[in-house]
Parts: C-alpha cells; structure tokens; sequence
C-alpha cells in the first residue's frame, strides 16, 4: 500500500529493506514531482521562503512521526538537497553581511539541521552529513570565524546540492574539513 | 650536483591519533610536511585501526546492547586494560565532549555521532601522508575500509580472524632482535614500557611462535615500529620508548609534544 499525502511518500514497512539495498545502488537523482516541476524556482533567493513553508508542513509531520523510517530514496535526497542549498544560502548572505552578530546565521543554519535531520538520518551516507554538520557547529568557535572560512564551508556544501550524497564525495568533504582546519570531533587543548 | 632529498619521516601511531585531538600535534605534522616527506607505515594504520577505531566501535555495540548511555560508560570505564589506556583516554574524552553537548534525549542520535566521528577519525587518518610503507600491507584490516554502521560487524570480526604474521616478521628480522635485545639497556621494572617490550622480544627470541600470542604480540607494537622503519627516516613520535629504541637502530627520532615544541632528541 502507498499512501500519498503531499511531498511525502510513506511505503509499507516491508518495502524499506528494498529500498535501502536501492538506495546503495547508483540510482538516477529524482525529486517528487511537484518539486521537479518546480525545481527552477529553487534559487537562492527564493529558498527561504519555499523552504519555510515545506519545513512547516514537513514538522508537522514529523511531530506526528517520530524517527520515521519510511521515506523513499528520492524523498530523502530532495530533502539533502534542500538542507544543502538553504545551508548555502545562509553561509552566502552571512560572508555578505559579515558583522559582529553574524552568529544570527550560525544559529539559523543549526535550525535547518535540527529540523531536517529526521529525514536524513534514514540512509547511511545522509545520516553521517547531517551527523558531521551537526558536530561541525557544536565544536567550532564561530565566533571567531573568518570570512574566507565562510566561503571554504559554503562551497565544501555545495557539492551536496544536487541531494547526491556518497561516500566519495563524503570522503572529500570529510577531508576537506579536516584541511580547513574545521573541527569535527573538537581538541582537548583546554582540558 | 645533485638535488638534496627531504627528510623522511614516519609518522608514528600516537602522532597519528593525537591529531584530531590537540591542535599543537596537528600544527606541528603541518609545519613536518613543508619541508619534508611524511611516511606512515602498514603496521600503524593497523594500530591505529585495531586499536583507536576499533575502541570506538566496541563503545558504540556497548551503548547499543545498554540501551541506555550511563550503563554503557560504567562499563566502559570497568573494560578498558592498562595497555589500553591511552586509546581508552581519549576515546572517553571524545565521547564526553559529544556526549556534553548532545542532545541525549534518544539513544540513537547519540550513536549517529558517534558514527560520524568514526567515519571522521577513519577518513583523515592519512591526510597528511605523503606515502604508506613497510611489512603486513597485505593485511586485510590494513585494506579494510571503514565507512558506516554497517561495516562495523565485518570490520571487527576481520580483526579478529586475521592476525598479522608477526612470526614470519620477526623471522626475518631475527638479526635486529638481536641487535635490539642487546641495545636494550632498560630491562627491569614492572611498569616501565621499555622494560616489558624487552621482556616479550626476549620471549620471541626463545620462540618465534610466541610473537602470536595476543599479550606478547600487543605489548612490542613500538618494537615493530622501530624495526619496520627505514634506514635514515625519522619517526616522529610523542612516545618516549621510542627514545631508547630507535638510536640503538640508528634510527632518529622527533619528539612532538602536546605544547607545540618539536624536540629532536
């Protein structure tokens, strides 16, 4: 039985195990198609707005749906790409408008994580982002960011935009990170 | 005239693993690689994964069999063997610090992290690395690599079944046992590493088969590292037997300590 209900495809529960061995193969990037009609409206600027009202729609759901393990491998990638591009946005407008309470950006894009993370915590590769985004912004100090570390972070995300995420470009990013010297796992130096 | 070579250095264990988690190490392995070559050895990155990685993973089954975080970190804290302590250290540590910060409301977010930081730990493990040298690259925990949850099962159980043929290692280098055996000068003293490093060579002296054995085998893993490495590379290292090993060996090291002075001894 599929049940439809708008931009979230639940399959029964006997289905998933199917879905995840899918999920490991490569499978062509498919968004649902209400946002594939409507994929050329995701620019920046149009993000927050589009973004917010899925989000809403999306925590009500999820307020109903705790941990939900049912999401297809298309719902789980549009939702990467959209963590993605609204994370990007946020990083853009903060290099642009880099004052001294930019953390404004910071603390918006760890509710972007927060909210979304249900979703992506369903496919292994997805689930390590979102666990590495978040362990990214508890263990760095923004404070004392620079601007050039913006625009490192900023494209090192951009390459989860499309909402293809595998262990190769996983690994890039991983060590990416590392390179850039944005701590993961934080240092002990003050201990 | 002919071009001067960079010097060549082995990255050692406790330098690898000690990167993620003081910002001088990972700034010192830095300043190293600009005018030098930096080596690992097949050997390291399997103590590294055999020991650092893997107790990672066994604190992440724990958790999960616990069903809840405080029974798995008393358990945790009673497990862990003197050998053991420096991984256990820091990888307490580092669950403390995610376990300080995170919302532990569900166990289950808590193992994501923990994942992340596994797969963190285990794909910069060689960033820095310029080339992987040495004895036991056959190894199939060496070649294993560690990505998700769901290769934990086999990652351990690989561990577990393909032991590294230190017999055959030490059989080929039966003359440096010697060399080493003799050079030793520290050879008593219960909690002195050097000494219980001589003490099991001497064992695999008298018996190559007791380079296998599990107590004997972790407690020369220094031993191996010296041996393994190079005429005329340098090891650098913030282990102090290393300071009596290599120079019986010829072998130079560099002393990297947690406050940002490189010693060269």
């Amino acid at each position: 039985m599929i049940i439809d209900i708008p931009h979230i495809q639940i399959t029964e529960p006997n289905v998933l195990a199917e879905n995840r061995v899918a999920s490991e193969k490569t499978e062509p990037f498919d968004i649902p198609k209400k946002e594939e009609e409507n994929s050329s409206k995701f620019t920046e600027a149009s993000i927050s707005s589009e973004g917010k009202e899925i989000s809403e729609r999306q925590e009500s759901y999820l307020d109903s749906h705790a941990f939900p393990n049912i999401f297809s491998q298309s719902y789980i990638s549009h939702n990467t790409s959209l963590v993605a591009r609204k994370i990007v946005s946020e990083l853009k407008k903060w290099e642009e408008n880099s004052t001294p309470d930019s953390l404004a950006y910071i603390a918006e894009i760890k509710d972007i994580v927060e909210n979304y993370q249900s979703y992506l915590y369903l496919k292994n590769e997805d689930r390590i982002l979102i666990s590495l985004l978040k362990s990214l912004l508890e263990s760095n100090n923004w404070e004392s960011i620079t601007q050039s570390s913006i625009k490192y972070l900023r494209i090192e995300i951009s390459r989860f935009i499309d909402g293809d995420v595998n262990w190769k470009n996983l690994e890039t990013f991983s060590k990416q990170l590392y390179r850039n010297n944005f701590s993961v796992i934080g240092n002990l130096d003050d201990r | 005239m002919t071009a001067k070579t960079k010097p060549r250095i082995i990255i050692e264990t406790t330098v690898l693993r000690d990167k993620f988690f003081y910002s001088s190490v990972a700034d010192d392995i830095k300043k190293l690689s600009v005018n030098s070559k930096l080596f690992t050895s097949f050997f390291i990155i399997y103590e590294f994964k055999a020991g650092f990685l893997k107790g990672l993973i066994d604190y992440y089954y724990l958790i999960k069999i616990k069903g809840n975080i405080a029974d798995a970190k008393i358990t945790w804290s009673n497990n862990f063997k003197m050998r053991d302590i420096k991984n256990s250290l820091l990888i307490e540590a580092l669950i403390l610090k995610i376990f300080g910060k995170w919302d532990t409301s569900t166990v289950e977010t808590y193992l994501y992290q923990i994942e992340s930081a596994i797969f963190y730990l285990s794909t910069n493990m060689c960033t820095e690395i310029d080339e992987v040298i040495g004895y036991f690259g056959d190894s199939k925990v060496v070649k294993y690599d560690v990505k998700g949850n769901a290769d934990y099962k086999d990652f351990v159980e690989t561990i577990i079944k393909n032991k590294l043929p230190f017999d055959k290692f030490w059989d080929e280098n039966k003359v440096v046992l010697l060399s080493l055996l003799n050079g030793i000068t520290t050879r008593t003293g219960k909690n002195k590493p050097v000494a219980k490093i001589y003490q099991s060579l001497l064992k695999i002296q008298e018996d190559l088969s007791n380079s296998m054995k599990s107590n004997v085998s972790k407690s020369v893993g220094d031993a191996v590292i010296t041996v393994d490495t190079p005429i005329l590379f340098k090891v650098a290292t913030t282990d102090s037997s290393f300071d009596e090993l290599c120079p019986i060996l010829s072998k130079e090291v560099i002393k990297i300590t947690r406050d940002h002075n490189i010693a060269h001894i």
